[in-house]
């Protein structure tokens, strides 16, 4: 193991496996756009939120342990470092269906809730220029913090001053701040306005639930990816892997209790403003998946992640972290597409080529931006306590 | 670099103790003379329980005609402060069960009174729906048992049952919770009394405890459990209290958000609770050595994490007034902001919102009265959230002929203060009778404490970056 | 029938980890040992294989919660059904909240009774203390001497490499 390479390449023949994944990816995206653009575009706008939201939760998963002082991460960090380079990357899928396509969003056809005086402030809020200069000052937001942080961490290698450990935590600190409120309102943009007229105050929270578990299971699979393929090598401990484990086990949590507080309150107060987001997702073939979802993102991780060993067992974690990412893909289909399918859910060559091409994407570009520092932040005054890190 | 030896943070512990000291330091307390401070401060709790006695006395004889209540606004004092008095003692539960599990072992100092608090607090809390029954002395038709009406079932399906059941829950693995942490140290204080009542009482209590590592392992084991099984818990309490506004129809109770963000709430004024009580402890008691500066700075962040959360979920809420195009909603929260009530929405937010933010500064985190202050004006703004949730929600409803307003009565206002009567004498007897420090995990923590010190100083100091024996070195040689 | 009994009392966390760890591997028995806390890695060092009581936790918590669940159905849609609010005899939804508190409940009592039972703890039971110190600051490593083949000045050399401060023999009837 050579902690001073600072070059990590990925093999050809991988590099040649994802760049497939990607080519196949934007192919069936061309393809269908002509053939079927109804179920491209909303898939389109699933895909970029997806690896957004890694990108996303890789932000706040560094922010939280320069906030908490939490030193056990710190031989990982790197990981999650160049995660964000998924920002970006959802970013730009974003713009193209924006700027491409914005009659996704039903409000945008003229005479929205015409009728209704009380929808002064939506008819407002759900202005097309409006919305665009949102979702830029969200996007800058978010890649503007993360690149600084990244950034300091990584001028942290040369000269191991603590003054940068100092400045990472203000403006983790910052950043969390700022994040809790952009993340609710881009959320309430990007997702909850494809039905305009449905609305629920957990949104936020409910988004940043999946979206955070969703990243700590990419963090384990890329972790032990790197752990396999060298960097990480002899860095990455069981230990660190345990506490991966209990995090992930931790936002399932928190993402099924989350669920459960909106279908509940929404079920038991039967108001028909709200329970129509429900029906829609609970009819005829719709209901399964609807029951699935539950399964992916919480009944199978949970009860796969109690025993201590699976925790600790590479393999076995990156099963259900591979698990927890299906489902969240399935959370947010079931966000994103009811609207656009009516009583039947599809599921095809569209959907699964979206998904490939997200996926290969995801892998080169991870590798790709790992190479720009060192797989170890070096001089990080807490980097010997993360590497001996127990239990 | 800027220093030789940059510091990261300071050590928990003041002086570096010894297991001895630690032993000496906290059970020396209970057994000096009570301070004057200290009888004063029974005194004037035991003069506000009894008050409280009185008027809990006075309404139960008399009838619920003692409240301010009236057709439109059916739930106000006793709710609020059901929900308050609840909300204060979640702190303790994230103390002892949500920190242990992330490692945070700061908590060592304040658990054992956090815990404290959090019984004390779900006393207090319990007795309020309990009066607020009307007639308390059919308070067991909450819980469903045989009868002979049928047997005619409790409604499940009902909130206010749900309440029942977690309110006994939450103070029965409290209890359990905080005992189990007691028991090493009652061992400690058996052995280290000569003879007496206390030893004798200890001795029972401590049900034969003799510091086997065997009988350790399992209690760490259980102790684990059990902070994974209160953790949830605590969530699943305010939770279950949100839900009881929450599933109603009412606009400014019926909303999404409630549950986290009534968990959210609660851990704030719990923690506000907590830093308050520490403060006046660590005077009161002499426990400067254990209370320090890290730890009020540590439960200042968390203060101020959750005022950032409780501030999200206020301005979710109003958002989604508006953008929701629901003029019932849309008018709820413009009343709750500047209809005749909105006096409490502004002492709310001020309290909750603006102030905590002055925690962002270093400075005040490390003057205690600033910290002591603001913890006040905390559990003055937390108490009115739950004033403003109630009282603005229900005053004016769907028809502007039910309007209404609503002030307390004087009865209602002496029941608050027999609460605190309650709560202020509960503590400050277990100040004296109960070692308040949890001896057993403070020792756990000292050598932790000085071990981790002194070598990252030097790793800081090294100019190479951390050489690769270092790196590849195996846990022996930290943990020899 | 009475055991011999070899007790080394030390005053410092590092050195009892190490004796022990050391006499284990040496082969010696170990009866027990003694501290004031729950000493990070003793267990180890002792060669004690983890507890069983999260199996107790997890099957008492299941065994609570499919009892509650089954309870709420029976007597809000079986028993007795009354129609509350138009909501289904089955709410599943609405039973969540109790059946939740009657699991966390179940597991958290039953895991604690457990340990009381197996670690023989109960109130007013005459506790056998090895020595004062060990619930203040002292560690004591409790050793049988077992068969011929234990040697009392190897051991106490051993004891001596780390820094024992005090040597005892003693005589214990066959008891827990």
């Amino acid at each position: 193991m050579n902690l001073h390479q600072a070059e990590f390449n990925l093999s050809p023949e991988l590099t040649r496996l994802f760049s497939v994944f990607v080519l196949l990816g934007v192919a069936v995206m061309l393809v269908g756009l002509g053939m079927a653009p109804e179920r491209v575009w909303p898939s389109l706008l699933l895909v970029s939120y997806f690896v957004l939201g890694m990108g996303l939760a890789a932000v706040v998963f560094i922010a939280l342990q320069y906030v908490t002082n939490g030193a056990w991460g710190v031989a990982i960090r790197r990981v999650p470092e160049a995660m964000t380079v998924f920002i970006l990357a959802g970013a730009l899928g974003l713009a193209v269906v924006f700027l491409a396509h914005r009659s996704l969003y039903s409000w945008t056809a003229a005479a929205h809730d015409a009728g209704n005086t009380a929808a002064w402030f939506k008819r407002f809020w759900l202005t097309w220029p409006f919305f665009l200069a949102r979702a830029v000052v969200y996007l800058l937001v978010w890649i503007a913090f993360a690149r600084a942080i990244a950034r300091n961490s990584q001028l942290q290698d040369r000269d191991g001053d603590v003054a940068y450990t100092h400045r990472n935590a203000r403006l983790s600190a910052l950043f969390l701040v700022v994040f809790g409120i952009t993340l609710w309102l881009a959320s309430y943009d990007w997702l909850m306005s494809l039905e305009p007229e449905w609305f629920s105050t957990i949104f936020g929270m409910y988004s940043f639930s999946g979206l955070f578990a969703s990243g700590i299971a990419a963090i384990i699979i890329f972790a032990v990816a790197l752990q396999k393929l060298g960097p990480l090598e002899g860095i990455l401990r069981e230990d660190h892997l345990h506490d991966l484990g209990k995090l992930l086990f931790a936002f399932s949590t928190f993402w099924a209790y989350i669920w459960f507080c909106q279908y509940m309150l929404i079920w038991y107060t039967d108001i028909p403003e709200e329970t129509g987001y429900f029906v829609k997702r609970m009819q005829g073939t719709w209901r399964p998946l609807f029951l699935l979802n539950f399964m992916l993102n919480w009944t199978v991780p949970f009860l796969a992640l109690l025993p201590r060993a699976t925790k600790r067992t590479p393999s076995l974690l990156v099963k259900v972290a591979v698990i927890v990412l299906l489902g969240r893909w399935l959370d947010l289909y079931l966000i994103i597409l009811p609207p656009f399918m009516g009583h039947k859910p599809s599921f095809g060559a569209w959907e699964f080529g979206l998904m490939l091409g997200a996926i290969g994407a995801s892998a080169l570009l991870f590798f790709r931006a790992l190479r720009r520092a060192a797989p170890v932040p070096m001089r990080d005054p807490w980097l010997s306590d993360s590497l001996h890190h127990h239990q | 670099m800027a220093e030789a030896y940059p510091v990261l943070h300071e050590p928990w512990l003041v002086g570096s103790k010894s297991p001895a000291q630690v032993t000496e330091d906290v059970c020396s307390t209970m057994e000096r003379k009570p301070t004057a401070v200290w009888w004063i401060g029974l005194a004037v709790s035991l003069f506000f329980l009894g008050v409280g006695v009185v008027a809990v006395t006075y309404q139960i004889a008399t009838g619920i005609g003692t409240w301010g209540l009236n057709n439109t606004v059916g739930w106000a004092f006793d709710i609020t402060n059901f929900v308050f008095w609840i909300g204060i003692g979640h702190a303790g539960t994230l103390i002892s069960a949500i920190l242990f599990l992330f490692r945070q072992r700061w908590r060592t100092s304040v658990n054992r009174s956090a815990e404290a608090m959090t019984i004390f607090a779900v006393i207090c809390a319990g007795i309020f729906p309990v009066i607020h029954m009307g007639r308390p002395w059919l308070a067991f038709w909450m819980f469903p048992y045989p009868n002979y009406r049928g047997p005619l079932w409790i409604n499940f399906r009902s909130p206010l049952v749900w309440d029942a059941f977690a309110i006994s829950t939450y103070f029965t693995i409290s209890l359990v919770f905080w005992y189990l942490g007691l028991i090493p140290d009652l061992a400690t204080v058996r052995d280290r009394t000569q003879s007496g009542w206390r030893r004798k009482l200890a001795g029972v209590l401590c049900l034969g405890w003799n510091s086997s590592y065997r009988t350790w392992q399992r209690y760490e084991t259980v102790y684990m459990l059990l902070a994974g099984l209160a953790t949830p818990l605590v969530v699943s309490v305010h939770t279950i209290v949100s839900w009881d506004f929450a599933t109603a129809v009412i606009p400014g109770w019926h909303t999404t958000i409630f549950p986290p963000y009534f968990v959210a709430g609660a851990i704030f004024s719990g923690m506000a609770m907590v830093l308050t009580l520490m403060l006046v402890a660590r005077k009161a008691m002499g426990l400067e050595d254990f209370i320090t500066q890290r730890h009020v700075g540590a439960m200042c962040k968390i203060v101020l994490a959750t005022s950032g959360i409780v501030a999200l979920a206020y301005a979710t809420e109003f958002f989604t007034a508006f953008y929701s195009g629901n003029p019932y909603e849309q008018f709820a929260f413009w009343n709750r902001a500047f209809g005749p009530m909105g006096w409490g929405y502004w002492i709310m937010v001020s309290c909750n919102i603006v102030i905590p933010q002055l925690l962002w500064s270093r400075r005040v985190r490390s003057s205690f009265v600033a910290v002591f202050v603001i913890a006040i004006l905390v559990n003055v703004g937390m108490w009115f959230e739950r004033f403003v949730i109630i009282v603005t929600s229900l005053h004016r409803d769907f028809l502007p002929s039910n309007w209404m307003s609503y002030t307390p009565t004087i009865i209602e206002l002496a029941t608050l203060a027999g609460s605190f009567g309650l709560f202020f004498t509960c503590f400050l007897l277990f100040c004296r009778f109960v070692p308040v420090i949890a001896i057993a995990e403070v020792k756990g923590i000292l050598r932790h404490d000085q071990r981790h010190e002194a070598p990252r100083a030097h790793t800081l100091a090294g100019h190479a970056p951390a050489p690769a024996t270092a790196l590849r070195g195996s846990a022996e040689e930290v943990h020899p | 029938m009475s055991r011999r009994l070899l007790l080394g009392v030390f005053g410092k966390e590092q050195d009892i980890l190490g004796v022990t760890s050391a006499a284990r591997k040496s082969g010696y028995k170990i009866v027990d040992v003694y501290a004031p806390y729950a000493v990070h890695g003793l267990d180890h060092a002792m060669g004690l294989g983890p507890s069983r009581l999260p199996r107790v936790c997890f099957a008492l918590g299941l065994f609570g919660a499919a009892v509650k669940v089954w309870f709420e159905f029976w007597t809000t849609a079986q028993d007795w059904p009354i129609n509350v609010g138009g909501k289904p005899w089955n709410s599943l939804p609405a039973f969540v909240p109790v059946t939740f508190e009657v699991m966390v409940l179940f597991a958290g009592l039953s895991t604690v009774f457990a340990f009381f039972y197996v670690s023989g703890l109960w109130p007013g039971k005459k506790a056998a203390i090895v020595d004062p110190h060990v619930t203040n600051d002292q560690f004591i490593l409790v050793l049988e001497q077992s068969d011929a083949a234990f040697d009392i000045s190897r051991v106490k050399r051993l004891f001596e490499a780390f820094n024992v401060l005090r040597i005892e023999e003693r005589l214990a009837e066959e008891a827990r």
